[in-house]
């Protein structure tokens, strides 16, 4: 193995994204993922499970990987940490009572070694719903501001009209690019 | 800039596959094949064929995995869906396993095991698919393999697997064991097997063991289970080795996907275990490196993982991206987080004492022999020393450039370059230690280590290129800056100037990483764009186009020349010595005085010593160097003394003596100092070096003369091309006339061993009489004639064929003619002229007749071709110059001759003369005489002449049978379609006889025409009764003519000559003759001439019914045979009311019995068609 087949599985590696979909359940995590991918998001049931989707945007792979968020499962979360690269944390903008509960599951996934260096991006999902808060006010409920260990975003969106879905991906994306690429 | 980079990666992606595709193409056929499994697999054969038809479509991807990736989905469904059908036989599941095998080969099973369904209706079904497999059966390990891959993913499902566990009793009355038991047995199982599933189950076995709920209660007792196994296991054994390998694999997945507190506390009693095998003294290579990877996970367990604080500092991870300006404007969401700051404080935590020794192990690693091995090593060096703090780092660094001594291997040089590289890309090599670092990747670069004929170092020069690329990435430009210019000559020196093309191309994938992320090398831009990827391809345009474009850069110029004298002009390959020593003589331009003044007096001492390939390098540069002074003198005005020193000159003319006396042109590498003192009097004669009238001519005069007599073409070459320019600067006075005395002596002497018994001396002197410059001609062109021709002419009685000689003897008259040129009136001692030209024509002539065989072959095609090369160049010379010495007959023969060749049986020869035919016939000024120009013109007409491809029998056979009717040209044609028709290659028989069946049968317009051409055939045979390779193919182009009826008008006119005459030459070819193939030809050309009724019938019968009591069975079968066909072809041979009983007799009998027996049988045949019975002729009886 020499040089020139190190930069060539650099190359395909280079174009390969891995982003790690989480949230508390009923966040519309597969709801993102579906309608990101153009497939029908009328009957999506809750995620007992998980889904890989690989997706192809601007030249990128993205390998998504999206996991249920019931409270059951949130202790398996750990099995899908490795080799992740941005990490999109779903936030329901209407569920106001359970804002510190999912305070607490990111904050204690932000200390999770294996994604040390991940990109964050916090989508507050349903802003096409009324009463909804403004992701200005999740980030002041949920502390982003004293994030000081990752890249972060926080961006309003709605897995149902599919607003903000694609800027947000589009800066994770660009967010990933920008740091020059390590192989571990 | 960036399109270009782009490009280049792009480009460069396909590397070493043979083709290179765009999409993946046959995804259709691949669905088909795959689609089409349940209705085939009982019938093996079509099993077989789809098998290995799936295969090599996929094959072809291997190198572009990544392109069947938009079909990956839809094809993996396809085939699950026929191997997870409960209603599937085995047989069938077994080969759709088989293809999802195969798919995973190609694109890699980590991407492949993502596609396959994981929900928690899928595990129980897959379990039990696995419990019916036999892990034993050799035949369906893919089955396996595929499977385990399937739970690894299954096995993710994020639910407590006891959850899946029902409380239904089985039929025994017990309970079901539990899944986490049962995948547990399962990866044990296979784990310790010998093939391919072994990988799989471990892959299985670390997905499976970091779950949550089965680390709580089965890590502990899986890991006693393969402590156990590494405690007690024999390596020497295979069996053992192979259950070891297993388990190490496996730990070292799980310590890599698990959780490293969760980890933490197995991990000293695991490597303290795997300390204890001693890995390092096994033979076995994949668990050293297995040993390998299992201490890098252990380490890496042992230390905090840290993030590199500057990755956002050194450009995105595609260079072409981070040359496009960032645009961050458009951002709507609120953004954070601390790009971390430059000096991060240093967490203060203890490192545990296994490091120490975990780094040991990889610095052993490093040292190891094979390469996978030092691979694992340096990356474990890399990872671990990333999770250091700086001090103990830079310890590891220290003790990792230890390696990089004279004392270690060339493996300890590749491996301590692997882990430079690996720190350097992490960003570990801290900027002070660059001093240290840099010096000893540049010997690196260029590290190569004689091992007599050939090297080792590739390897090590193709990692000091990675390390180089490394530090591209990780460090700022400021740092680097003080060693940028070393760094950047030391990789357009290896980009350029390295033996193997890998290396050039990594050493320009450095530079190009360099000029993109640092951007401050002396023109880095200029020579990137120019020695690229696909520039650095070629070697020799490395050497002789790139290394001047380079050497105008006046940072460049010296480092390239000073490479060269001290690593290439030295170097194992002559290649390499010969092509430094011609760039060098084009790097002179670049920088004539230290060439001249440094350079060139260092190489005459190197010229003499004793290294055998630095001297031949050296004279090689000596000689190229002088020239190029020389050349560059003269531009510029100037006198060579005031580049080249006395002592210089000196030194050049001292070599060969030197030499000599050394004894140096004999023995081993005596060629090597042949060829190149050939080369040193060739450049010193262009040079005109003032060595006139000195004696070291004669020694000069005698080394050529002594490669001339070399066996070695090469070694002759190198003589015959000097031989012209030492003539004619030495022999040659000042008014332009010879040296009487030494052209007496040398065309003397040449002549004398034209006559020598040995081919290659004969060679030799007739490729040097060829080329000798005018001036040494004139006078003795008579001679030299005399001698060549004699040389030419075929010498039967001798026991040497020496058709090489013969074919050089040509070439070199057709050499000198075109030295000296024609006069009509001439002095036959000096040009050609009326009194010599017959002489020359009469040689090609007799040449033409060259059919020379040995054990190559046709032979004498070599001195045809020569002989015809010959005749176009004389002819073409007189046509120019002295028209009227062509003569109608001379005009005659050429073409006659010409349109034979180009009739006959190698494409090669027919297509020398077809090319031959057609200059001369367009030549301008015209060439006279030529018989049936007109027509001639006619068939072959000037416009559409050069889109003919003489060599293929098709393009040219239906022109040349044109000329049957030109009683000048017919007989040459069908001399030379004769052979062609009766020879062996398909095509060439086809064309050949089609073209001469169509002439017979619609071209001749009437019986007298027919006959004419009959004559001729039989004239030809009669020409050539008994000379086989022309009389055997005339009796298979008779069978041809004869059964395809071309003679069948004849056969109404029994007083026709044309029929007794064949039967009568085919009695006298056979006469005698105990060819049986000549024979078994001749009875078809017997049964041919049954159509012919009367005289000729009856002898041919008789002459078959000989035939059919030959002593050969072989000629006896044959012969009943064709026999048999020929009396249900022609009508009347046989009384018709005998015929049925013939014909039974015919096909009946067993005609390998016993020749009494069969004798009786014969002449009953005999009386049944009404012949006389042959007479045994046995004289003593």
């Amino acid at each position: 193995m020499g040089l020139l087949t190190i930069l060539k599985k650099m190359k395909q590696k280079e174009k390969e994204v891995r982003l790690l979909m989480l949230g508390l359940d009923n966040a519309g995590k597969t709801t993102i993922l579906k309608k990101f991918n153009g497939e029908d998001i009328d009957t999506i049931s809750p995620t007992l499970g998980f889904n890989i989707k690989t997706l192809e945007h601007r030249n990128f792979k993205l390998n998504i990987w999206d996991v249920g968020g019931q409270k059951s499962l949130r202790s398996y979360w750990r099995n899908y940490f490795e080799s992740t690269d941005g990490l999109i944390w779903v936030v329901d903008s209407l569920d106001r009572l359970r804002l510190q509960d999912c305070k607490q599951e990111l904050q204690s996934l932000l200390q999770e070694e294996r994604l040390a260096g991940a990109t964050l991006l916090v989508f507050a999902n349903k802003q096409d719903i009324s009463g909804a808060l403004t992701s200005e006010a999740i980030k002041e409920a949920m502390d982003l501001e004293n994030i000081q260990t990752h890249h972060w975003l926080i961006i309003g969106c709605s897995a149902v009209t599919g607003q903000n879905l694609l800027e947000g991906i589009d800066w994770i994306i660009d967010d990933i690019a920008s740091r020059i690429f390590t192989m571990d | 800039m960036a399109t270009v980079l782009e490009n280049d990666l792009e480009e460069a992606e396909p590397l070493g596959c043979g083709s290179i595709h765009e999409g993946f193409k046959e995804i259709d056929e691949v669905r088909n094949l795959a689609s089409s499994l349940p209705d085939i697999f009982k019938d093996q054969v079509t099993v077989e064929t789809n098998y290995e038809r799936f295969l090599y479509i996929i094959d072809q991807y291997q190198e572009q995995p990544h392109l069947i990736d938009p079909h990956l989905e839809c094809l993996l469904n396809q085939l699950l869906g026929i191997a997870r059908d409960a209603m599937s036989p085995p047989e069938l599941q077994n080969q759709a396993f088989k293809y999802l095998y195969l798919i995973t080969k190609m694109r890699g099973s980590k991407v492949v095991v993502r596609l396959f369904p994981h929900e928690v209706v899928d595990v129980e079904p897959l379990l039990a698919l696995i419990n019916h497999q036999d892990p034993t059966n050799f035949e369906t390990w893919e089955t396996r393999y595929v499977l385990l891959l399937w739970l690894s993913m299954a096995c993710m499902i994020p639910f407590d697997l006891s959850r899946l566990d029902s409380n239904i009793l089985l039929e025994s009355g017990e309970r079901k064991k539990p899944v986490m038991d049962r995948i547990l047995d399962i990866g044990k199982t296979y784990l310790t097997m010998t093939d391919k599933s072994r990988d799989a189950a471990a892959y299985l076995m670390s997905r499976f063991m970091t779950r949550p709920d089965v680390k709580k209660q089965k890590l502990p007792e899986f890991l006693d289970w393969t402590l156990k196994i590494i405690t007690t296991a024999d390596m020497t054994k295979i069996m053992e080795a192979q259950k070891l390998t297993g388990v190490l694999y496996t730990l070292s997945l799980i310590f890599k996907h698990g959780k490293r507190e969760d980890l933490l506390e197995y991990a000293p009693v695991i490597l303290q275990k795997v300390r204890e095998l001693n890995l390092k003294e096994s033979s076995n290579t994949l668990l050293r490196k297995l040993g390998m990877k299992v201490v890098q996970r252990l380490g890496l367990t042992f230390l905090k993982g840290r993030v590199a604080t500057w990755r956002y500092q050194r450009g995105s991870r595609s260079l072409a991206e981070n040359l496009k300006k960032q645009d961050g404007a458009g951002q709507q969401g609120q953004i954070g987080g601390v790009v971390g700051k430059e000096e991060e404080e240093e967490e203060e935590y203890d490192i545990p004492d296994e490091i120490e020794d975990v780094i040991e192990q990889f610095l052993n690693g490093l040292r190891d022999k094979d390469t996978i091995v030092r691979w694992s090593a340096a990356k474990g060096v890399g990872r671990i020393t990333g999770r250091l703090p700086k001090e103990l780092a830079d310890e590891v660094l220290g003790s990792v450039l230890e390696l990089f001594s004279l004392q270690e291997t060339d493996g300890a040089w590749h491996g301590g370059c692997l882990a430079l590289a690996e720190l350097g890309r992490r960003g570990l090599l801290l900027p002070q230690r660059l001093s240290d670092v840099v010096p000893v990747v540049l010997k690196a670069l260029v590290f190569d280590e004689k091992r007599g004929n050939f090297s080792v170092g590739a390897h090590v020069r193709d990692s000091a290129c990675y390390v180089c690329w490394a530090f591209a990435r990780a460090y700022e430009s400021k740092e680097i800056i003080p060693y940028v210019d070393k760094i950047a000559r030391a990789l357009v020196i290896v980009s350029i100037f390295d033996r193997e093309v890998n290396v050039r191309r990594a050493s320009s994938a450095a530079f190009q990483e360099n000029v993109g992320r640092q951007g401050t090398l002396p023109h880095g831009i200029d020579i990137l764009t120019t020695c690229d990827y696909f520039a650095v391809g070629n070697r020799t345009h490395c050497y002789l186009e790139l290394s001047i474009y380079v050497a105008q850069f006046k940072e460049y110029t010296q480092a390239l020349i000073d490479h060269l004298v001290e690593a290439k002009i030295n170097h194992w390959d002559s290649a390499i010595r010969e092509l430094s020593a011609k760039a060098l003589h084009n790097l002179t331009t670049k920088a004539p005085d230290y060439i001249a003044k440094t350079v060139l007096p260092s190489l005459i001492p190197m010229a003499t010593c004793l290294d055998l390939h630095m001297r031949h390098g050296a004279i090689l540069a000596a000689a190229e160097i002088t020239h190029a002074l020389s050349i560059l003198a003269a531009e510029q005005g100037r006198s060579l003394s005031e580049y080249i020193s006395p002592e210089v000159i000196s030194g050049l003319q001292g070599i060969a003596k030197k030499l000599h006396e050394a004894k140096l042109f004999r023995g081993l590498g005596g060629e090597l100092m042949r060829k190149a003192v050939c080369t040193l009097v060739n450049k010193v004669s262009l040079s005109k070096l003032p060595y006139h009238n000195d004696p070291i001519l004669d020694l000069w005069q005698e080394v050529l003369d002594d490669c001339l007599h070399h066996v070695e073409k090469d070694v002759q070459s190198a003589a015959t091309s000097a031989i012209p320019a030492f003539f004619t600067e030495y022999y040659r006075q000042e008014d332009g006339s010879v040296k009487a005395d030494k052209q007496v002596q040398v065309i003397e002497n040449y002549l004398k061993v034209l006559r020598s018994n040995n081919e290659a001396s004969r060679m030799g002197y007739c490729q040097v009489l060829g080329v000798l410059p005018q001036f040494m001609v004139s006078g003795k062109l008579r001679m030299i004639l005399v001698g060549l021709i004699q040389v030419t002419q075929f010498d039967d009685k001798s026991e040497e064929k020496f058709a090489e000689a013969r074919r050089d003897a040509l070439n070199a008259i057709t050499g000198i003619i075109n030295t000296v040129g024609v006069e009509i009136k001439g002095d036959p001692s000096r040009v050609l002229c009326v009194d010599n030209v017959g002489q020359v024509y009469d040689a090609f002539f007799t040449a033409m007749k060259d059919y020379t065989m040995d054990s190559r072959g046709d032979v004498g095609a070599w001195v045809r071709e020569a002989s015809m090369i010959g005749l176009h160049s004389v002819t073409s010379l007189i046509a120019r110059t002295a028209v009227d010495l062509i003569t109608p007959q001379i005009s005659e023969r050429v073409f006659t001759l010409l349109v034979q060749q180009a009739c006959e049986k190698i494409d090669r020869t027919r297509a020398h003369a077809g090319a031959m035919f057609a200059k001369l016939l367009h030549h301008r000024p015209l060439v006279p005489h030529v018989p049936n120009r007109e027509q001639l013109e006619k068939i072959f007409p000037e416009n559409g002449i050069d889109s003919i491809n003489w060599a293929a029998p098709a393009d040219t056979f239906g022109k040349f049978t044109q000329l049957l009717e030109f009683p000048t040209y017919a007989y040459s044609v069908l001399l030379g379609l004769t052979v062609s028709v009766g020879g062996l290659t398909e095509s060439l028989v086809k064309y050949s006889c089609a073209s001469l069946h169509t002439y017979l049968r619609f071209a001749c317009k009437d019986i007298e025409q027919l006959t004419s051409c009959a004559n001729i055939l039989t004239q030809i045979f009669s020409d050539y009764l008994k000379v086989d390779r022309v009389s055997i193919p005339m009796l298979k182009m008779l069978d041809q003519l004869l059964s395809k009826g071309c003679f069948e008008i004849l056969t109404h006119d029994e007083s026709h000559t044309f029929p007794p005459k064949v039967l009568e030459l085919v009695k006298q070819e056979i006469n005698k003759s105990g060819d049986p193939h000549k024979l078994m030809a001749s009875a078809d050309v017997f049964c041919g001439l049954l159509q012919f009724s009367g005289e000729v019938r009856k002898k041919s019968l008789v002459n078959l019914s000989i035939f059919l009591c030959h002593k050969f069975p072989r000629v006896r079968k044959t012969t009943a045979n064709k026999l048999y066909e020929a009396l249900m072809t022609y009508d009347d041979v046989a009384p018709p009311e005998n015929l049925d009983e013939i014909i039974t007799i015919l096909s009946e009998t067993n005609w390998d019995e016993e020749l009494t027996t069969l004798r009786l049988i014969r002449n009953n045949l005999c009386d049944l068609l009404q012949i006389p019975k042959p007479v045994l002729r046995i004289p003593t009886e």
